[in-house]
């Protein structure tokens, strides 16, 4: 059977029901149901393939990059991977040995020898504003970078992939058409982040299914059901003319 | 004609002759030491061995990050049966960036980091650099390494890797090595030293006794012990396949 492999942050995870966000948590209450099928689960099931999702919520681009590099061996021949890109300014450091993945809008503490006075000085060289600077955004490129190797690799074993960013600017929907049109890029036509652009074709969160009782700007019901109908639709149609 | 493509730093880029603005850069020194007429590298070297047509992607004062970039934007020009040799240098060393560009964060030690501005403090550069002698740092490694062999299998090239790094790859297990066909399996520690020490790979300092002031780049001697090793591995792997 071949299978649809999902790479990302938390716009991609499945509910982790071993270890449920508090969010998560309320909003199954709110709903009354015990679990949810996200995006990459009914898309799989449109597609007929079995899904391998490893993306974890918080993971900074550098880490879904790392999963991909630790997993691109067990890709198949006409496997599908979709790659959906976070934030540039999440990144990562060693604490005790593992990495930690840091998130601009997280807490900043110190992490052993390493300060937090030093963690913000790397946040603030890459949350500089690229777009109004009218310098090059090597944070972008490097994705880019990424994306090209990962591209060589479909080519080569013969699998699609498709990439996505939620809700970085930075990326993708700020390209330019020409360079949009020859890459695999879902939803080409958007010129802002996808949790944008989504919500207005009717992906709803779980702040709009619950009248803003959980304050959580990620799908719910409604929106995992919609987004899986548009990635589904874009696929099919890149098919279509491949 | 197939091609070597090599990746790494300076170590793999060999002489660069651009003036410094300090007018210090001890690569035109020891050329006009020579006598005008550089030696042969040894990615020169081990192309000419192997009939290959050179494309050497080193570039001097790179991190891992840009090498491994600069293989990103080449990989698509692989042929089968075309030959890579890539190598990892000091682990330290990461990027961030400064006005448009995506300068190298050199150790703190080395003697440039006092040369111009950084852009962030000294204190920061420190930290992180502290950060990156952790293990996270060195997997990150091996799982570039591992998009790099999958790259190179799907097309049918052969891949070899070395480290100017203590810990990258050199403090690995035989078995690491082999599975990745590393170069100089037995060497435990940054290979260019470890050539320096034991083959005597003589660096551009050793080679003009003292006169030139660069202990850490190889002369002529010392790219020519390099090219000839590099050059047994690969047909040492070719023979035991």
């Amino acid at each position: 059977m071949k299978t649809l492999w999902i790479f990302g942050d938390s716009f991609s995870t499945n509910f982790d029901y071993n270890n449920l966000h508090d969010n998560h948590k309320r909003y199954l209450e709110y709903m009354g149901v015990g679990e949810i099928k996200t995006w990459s689960i009914l898309l799989a099931e449109k597609l007929g393939y079995e899904l391998k999702n490893l993306a974890k919520g918080g993971d900074s681009n550098y880490q879904t990059f790392q999963t991909i590099c630790d997993n691109c061996h067990e890709i198949k021949e006409d496997d599908i991977v979709i790659v959906g890109w976070g934030l540039i300014t999440k990144f990562r450091i060693s604490n005790n040995n593992q990495f930690v993945n840091i998130h601009p809008q997280g807490e900043i503490k110190d992490y052993g020898s390493l300060s937090k006075e030093t963690i913000q000085e790397i946040l603030d060289n890459r949350l500089k504003d690229f777009r109004y600077s009218g310098k090059r955004d090597r944070y972008a490129e490097e994705v880019n970078m990424w994306e090209k190797v990962i591209c060589v690799l479909a080519k080569n074993k013969k699998f699609e992939v498709y990439f996505w960013s939620s809700e970085e600017e930075r990326l993708i929907n700020c390209e330019p058409n020409k360079y949009k049109n020859k890459s695999n890029y879902l939803y080409k036509d958007s010129k802002e982040p996808l949790i944008h652009y989504v919500r207005k074709k009717g992906c709803t969160t779980m702040e709009d299914e619950t009248n803003g009782l959980v304050s959580d700007s990620h799908f719910g019901v409604g929106g995992h059901n919609k987004l899986a109908e548009i990635f589904h639709e874009e696929i099919i149609n890149e098919k279509r003319m491949l | 004609m197939n091609k070597l493509y090599t990746f790494g730093c300076s170590f793999t880029h060999g002489f660069h002759l651009d003036d410094f603005s300090d007018g210090t850069n001890a690569m035109v020194t020891y050329k006009n030491w020579i006598g005008g007429i550089l030696p042969k590298i040894w990615p020169e070297i081990v192309a000419e061995k192997l009939g290959l047509e050179l494309d050497n992607h080193g570039w001097p004062g790179s991190s891992c990050y840009k090498i491994f970039d600069r293989f990103c934007k080449q990989c698509h020009k692989f042929q089968k049966d075309d030959v890579v040799i890539l190598e990892w240098t000091r682990i330290h060393r990461f990027r961030l960036f400064e006005d448009g560009h995506f300068p190298t964060i050199l150790p703190i030690f080395n003697p440039n980091i006092e040369n111009g501005s950084q852009p962030i403090s000294k204190r920061a550069i420190m930290e992180f650099q502290v950060n990156r002698t952790e293990e996270p740092w060195i997997q990150e490694i091996y799982s570039f390494q591992k998009i790099i062999m999958e790259i190179c299998k799907s097309i049918g090239c052969e891949l070899y890797f070395w480290s100017a790094d203590d810990n990258i790859i050199n403090r690995e297990s035989l078995e690491f090595k082999q599975s990745i066909k590393s170069f100089i399996t037995e060497s435990k520690e940054d290979l260019t030293q470890y050539l320096r020490i034991n083959y005597d790979a003589h660096t551009i300092y050793e080679d003009s006794k003292g006169i030139v002031d660069d202990q850490q780049h190889y002369g002529e001697k010392g790219h020519r012990v390099m090219g000839e090793m590099f050059y047994n591995d690969i047909i040492n792997y070719r023979n035991n396949k």
